[in-house]
C-alpha cells in the first residue's frame, strides 16, 4: 500500500498531539481519584463517548468488518442484539448500585456485596484477562501498520506501546478519557466515507443487496448473507453456524450483559460520572452511537463482497493485504487520495491505542486498589498509590508487550479473545447480577459461585479443544460452529454460577438489610427521575433507543 | 482545565484544512481512485475544518470575569 508524505505527516502529528495533551492533564492529576476515577467530574456525554470508544477499538472494528465479509450482515449481531439492550440495562437499572457505592471498581464492588476472597478473585483473572487483551490489541497494531506501511513489526509495537505507556502514566483515566473522545472523532472522521462512496459506487442498497446475493453464489458459499434472523431457524442456514436460541441466550444474554454491565474496562468509564443522572444517561447516549456503527463496519464489508471479491480467508495468526481482514483498508485505497488516506490509518493507528490505553488504565485501577491496597500495602497514603499507579501503568505496558508476542503462537486472535470473556466474564455476570438483585446471596455463595463458573468454561473449553467430549453435548448439534460453542460455554458457565451461588447461599446466613443498604435491589433509596424534565431523563432516551433497536432488527430481519 | 471539545475541535480543524487543501491540490492533478470525480477530500476536509472551528469557538477557554 503506498503511503505518501502527507499521510506519514498526519500519523504523526497524531502521536505528538496525544502526547502533548497527556503533558498538559498532568499537572490537573493529584490525587488517587483524579489518576484513576478522572477526579469524578465527567459529563455523561464525555462519560458515553469514552465508555464506547474503550470498547471501539481497531482489533473490532477490522475483525468484524472481516467478519461482514465472511458471513453477511448476521454480524450486525454483535452491534445490535449483543450490545443495546446490556447497556441499557447497565444505564437503568445497574448504574444506581455501582455509583451509591461509590466503589472505585467492579472488584471493589464485589468486596462491599460479598467479601475480600470474591474481590481478590475477581480482580486477578481481571488482571490477567486486561493484560491478554491489551497483548492482543498490540500484536493486532504491529501487524497492520507492519503490513500496511511496510514499517518493522518491532518498531511498530514499541512506537504505540510507548506512546500509550507515556500519556496514561501522566495522567491515568482522565488523558485515556480524553485520548478515547479524541479517537471517537477519528475513527468517523476516517470510516464514515466508505459507506458513502462504496454505495454511490455500487448504485444504492438494493444494486448491494443483489450484488452480494450473486457474489455469494459466485463464491460458492452457503447461507443468507443480507437477513439478520430469517436465516437463523437451524445452524446450517446461515455461514456463521449459528442458531437464533444461542444468539439470544449466549451473546444477547450472558456475553452481552457480562461485558457491558461488569467488564471494568467499560464500567470504569461511567464510575467516573460527576452525578447519577451522568452516569445512567451515558450507557443510553452510548448505545445511540453503538447502533450506528454497522454503517462504518458491516456496510463495508458488504460493500467489500460486492467490489472485492477475490479475498481469502487469513491464514492463521496472520495479517496480509488480501484477506478478509483487509477488507477495510483496501476499501481506504480504494477511494481515499493521499490526506484522506493518512486520516484512514490515523483511526485505526488511535483505535488500537485506546484499546491498550483502556486497558492499561483498568489494569492499574484494579491492580492498586484491589490487589496492592488490600493485601500488599494496607497503610500507604494516597500519593503512595498514585505512584503506584503511574509504576504498574508502566509495568503493564511492558507485560503487555511480552502478552503480544506470546499470541504469535496461537491461532487465530478472535477465537482467543472469545475464550477470554467466556472464561472470566459469563461467570462474573452471573455473580453480580445475583449480588445485585437477591438479598439472600451470602458473602461465600457469591465466591464459590464465582469460582466454579470460570473453572467450569475453562474446563469445557479445554474438553473442546483436545476432543474429550462431542460440540453436541453442549450446544445439542455437531453442526455447530466455534463462536456458536463460545456462546453456549458462556451460557453454561453462567447457569452453574447461579445454581452454585443459589446452593451455597440457600446453606449459610446471608448479610443484614442494613449491610446491603446502597448495594442490592429494593434495600436502597434510589433518586427518583420524575424529579428532572423529560427531556433529561435517562429512562425517556432509554426507551427511544429501545425502539429505534427494535426498527432496525424489523427492518433487516 | 481545558474541555476535551477544544481538543478535538484543534485536531478537526488542522486535519480538515490538510485534507481540504490536498483534496484541492488532487482536484487539480487527479490521482487513480475509484469514484475519484467525487473529490471526497475537499467537502469532506471543509466539513471536519468547520465542524472543528465549531468545536474551537463554542469550547474557547474564557478567563471568568469577576465582578466587584
Amino acid at each position: 500500500m503506498q503511503i505518501s508524505w502527507i499521510d506519514i505527516s498526519i500519523i504523526l502529528f497524531y502521536f505528538i498531539f496525544v502526547l502533548s495533551i497527556g503533558w498538559y492533564l498532568k499537572k490537573f492529576t493529584k490525587t488517587g481519584e483524579d489518576f484513576f476515577l478522572a477526579g469524578r467530574d465527567c459529563t455523561s456525554w464525555v462519560s458515553g463517548l469514552s465508555f464506547l470508544a474503550a470498547n471501539m477499538g481497531a482489533l473490532e472494528l477490522l475483525g468484524w468488518s472481516a467478519s461482514a465479509y465472511q458471513y453477511g450482515i448476521i454480524a450486525a449481531h454483535w452491534y445490535w442484539i449483543g450490545a443495546i439492550p446490556a447497556m441499557l440495562f447497565l444505564g437503568i437499572f445497574m448504574m444506581p448500585f455501582y455509583h451509591v457505592s461509590k466503589t472505585h471498581s467492579v472488584p471493589g464492588f464485589l468486596k462491599l456485596r460479598y467479601n475480600e476472597a470474591t474481590r481478590l478473585l475477581s480482580a486477578i483473572s481481571f488482571s490477567v484477562m486486561t493484560l491478554l487483551a491489551s497483548g492482543i490489541s498490540m500484536y493486532a497494531m504491529g501487524l497492520v501498520l507492519a503490513t500496511m506501511l511496510g514499517w518493522d513489526f518491532n518498531t511498530c509495537v514499541l512506537l504505540s506501546a510507548g506512546t500509550v505507556a507515556i500519556y496514561v502514566a501522566f495522567a491515568g483515566l482522565t488523558s485515556a478519557i480524553f485520548n478515547e473522545i479524541i479517537q471517537f472523532f477519528l475513527i468517523w472522521c476516517g470510516a464514515l466515507l466508505i459507506p458513502v462512496i462504496g454505495i454511490i459506487e455500487v448504485g444504492g442498497w438494493d444494486n448491494l443487496v443483489t450484488m452480494v446475493t450473486h457474489r455469494v453464489a459466485e463464491m460458492g458459499k452457503s447461507g443468507d448473507f443480507v437477513h439478520l434472523w430469517s436465516s437463523m431457524g437451524s445452524y446450517s442456514d446461515n455461514a456463521m453456524g449459528l442458531h437464533w436460541l444461542g444468539i439470544v441466550l449466549g451473546l444477547g444474554w450472558v456475553i452481552s450483559f457480562g461485558y457491558w454491565t461488569t467488564d471494568f474496562l467499560v464500567v470504569q468509564r461511567v464510575l467516573a460520572a460527576k452525578d447519577l443522572r451522568s452516569a445512567k444517561m451515558a450507557p443510553v447516549i452510548a448505545s445511540f452511537f453503538k447502533m450506528a456503527i454497522p454503517f462504518i463496519v458491516i456496510l463495508p464489508g458488504l460493500i467489500g463482497i460486492a467490489v472485492l471479491p477475490e479475498l481469502k480467508p487469513a491464514d492463521t495468526g496472520a495479517f496480509s493485504l488480501n484477506s478478509y481482514n483487509a477488507v477495510l483498508p483496501l476499501l481506504m485505497k480504494r477511494y481515499f487520495a493521499p490526506g484522506l488516506l493518512g486520516l484512514g490509518v490515523t483511526a485505526l493507528i488511535a483505535g488500537f491505542m485506546s484499546g491498550m490505553a483502556g486497558n492499561i488504565s483498568a489494569f492499574a485501577t484494579v491492580w492498586t486498589y484491589d490487589i496492592y491496597k488490600s493485601i500488599i500495602y494496607k497503610s500507604g497514603t494516597d500519593h503512595s498509590y498514585l505512584n503506584m499507579g503511574r509504576i504498574c501503568t508502566v509495568l503493564g505496558v511492558i507485560i503487555s508487550i511480552g502478552t503480544a508476542y506470546l499470541v504469535m503462537q496461537f491461532a487465530s486472535i478472535m477465537d482467543y479473545m472469545q475464550a477470554l470473556f467466556s472464561f472470566f466474564i459469563a461467570p462474573l455476570f452471573g455473580t453480580i447480577l445475583l449480588g445485585m438483585f437477591w438479598r439472600g446471596a451470602t458473602n461465600w455463595g457469591g465466591f464459590w459461585g464465582l469460582l466454579a463458573g470460570t473453572c467450569s468454561s475453562v474446563s469445557m473449553f479445554l474438553l473442546l479443544k483436545f476432543n474429550l467430549i462431542e460440540g453436541k453435548w453442549i450446544v445439542f448439534s455437531n453442526d455447530a460452529s466455534a463462536m456458536a460453542q463460545n456462546m453456549w460455554r458462556a451460557w453454561w458457565a453462567w447457569c452453574i454460577v447461579v445454581i452454585v451461588t443459589v446452593v451455597v447461599s440457600k446453606l449459610g446466613k446471608p448479610k443484614s438489610d442494613e449491610e446491603l443498604k446502597g448495594l442490592v435491589y429494593g434495600i436502597t433509596e434510589i433518586e427518583k427521575e420524575s424529579s428532572y424534565p423529560l427531556l433529561k431523563r435517562p429512562m425517556f432516551w432509554a426507551a427511544i433507543s429501545l425502539v429505534a433497536f427494535l426498527i432496525l432488527n424489523i427492518v433487516f430481519f | 482545565m481545558i474541555p476535551v471539545w477544544f481538543f478535538v475541535g484543534i485536531l478537526l480543524t488542522i486535519y480538515g484544512l490538510v485534507i481540504f487543501i490536498s483534496g484541492i491540490y488532487w482536484f487539480v492533478n487527479p490521482v487513480n481512485i475509484i469514484v475519484g470525480y467525487l473529490h471526497a477530500g475537499i467537502w469532506w476536509g471543509l466539513l471536519m475544518l468547520i465542524s472543528g472551528l465549531y468545536f474551537i469557538v463554542k469550547n474557547y477557554p474564557r478567563k471568568k470575569r469577576t465582578t466587584n
